[in-house]
């Protein structure tokens, strides 16, 4: 146990963190995400037939 | 009456009033929404009722310009002519209000030309993405939040005790600079700190200042490290 335990991070600190941290890169694999599943449904290439 | 101001344009094509009033209802929604989006969004000193109403409005002015251009060279050869003399020379302050100008132009542009579908997503894409960099304070750099200068009389190797106190608070501690005065003992030292909890800074202060060995400690707040 040590001798200065940290104190207790509160909820707004953690979020702050969350919102400036990881919502970026979150929001970035979200849309890379839906860019791949948009270029299969839009620019998979046809077959033609014949 | 009605039918008579509908043929009023002389025009090979019949204008179609309802198309008209589509394009430019939609170029006003697109216009308000980046207006608003500007309002909630906007940090900084150089806010401007009039550039947030020249948001609203440019988009009207464009799409009406398109409509009017309606694939015309000669038309858009003269409308060039009018931008020339018009000039606009104000300067804008802020990059992002830039963006908003473009953005208010090419959705203008996408109403005008009947591009009702691209508006609409290009709308909701870029309100979007200026609420998400607003919100995720995009582009901040937040390090740390208060920097922490005291006077250490004591040995050097006995830091660690100040140190493990400090940390006890703070989720990230660096040291900015440490200086060594010729004339007196001690060291001079700078610490950054990304606190745990910014509402018991004082208590930090005040405990470092009953520590053994600590003198002339002041506590600074920091902001963002960005600019307005």
């Amino acid at each position: 146990m040590s001798e200065y335990p940290p104190i207790p991070t509160p909820w707004r600190t953690r979020w702050r963190q969350i919102r400036i941290q990881l919502l970026p890169i979150l929001v970035f694999a979200i849309a890379v995400a839906f860019v791949i599943y948009l270029w299969d449904q839009e620019l998979s290439p046809s077959t033609m037939s014949g | 009456m009605l039918e008579s101001f509908l043929q009023a344009d002389q025009t090979d094509e019949p204008v179609r009033l309802a198309s008209v009033l589509l394009g430019l209802l939609m170029a006003f929604l697109c216009g308000q929404a980046i207006a608003w989006t500007y309002m909630l969004t906007h940090s900084g000193l150089s806010y401007s009722r009039t550039y947030v109403n020249s948001l609203v409005v440019i988009p009207l002015l464009v799409s009406m310009v398109m409509m009017v251009l309606s694939n015309n060279l000669i038309t858009a050869f003269g409308l060039m002519a009018l931008f020339a003399i018009v000039r606009f020379r104000n300067i804008l302050r802020d990059t992002l209000d830039t963006c908003y100008i473009l953005a208010g132009i090419t959705l203008g542009m996408a109403a005008g030309t009947g591009r009702y579908s691209t508006a609409i997503a290009g709308v909701i894409i870029i309100c979007g993405t200026l609420f998400y960099l607003s919100y995720a304070s995009f582009g901040s750099r937040h390090r740390y939040d208060m920097i922490l200068n005291f006077h250490w009389q004591r040995p050097m190797p006995e830091l660690d005790r100040l140190l493990a106190l400090i940390r006890s608070y703070s989720l990230r501690t660096v040291c900015a600079s440490q200086r060594s005065h010729e004339q007196e003992s001690g060291t001079d030292l700078s610490y950054r700190l990304l606190l745990r909890d910014n509402e018991r800074m004082d208590e930090l202060i005040q405990k470092v200042r009953n520590f053994e060995g600590t003198s002339r400690v002041t506590g600074l707040s920091a902001m963002e490290e960005s600019e307005l």
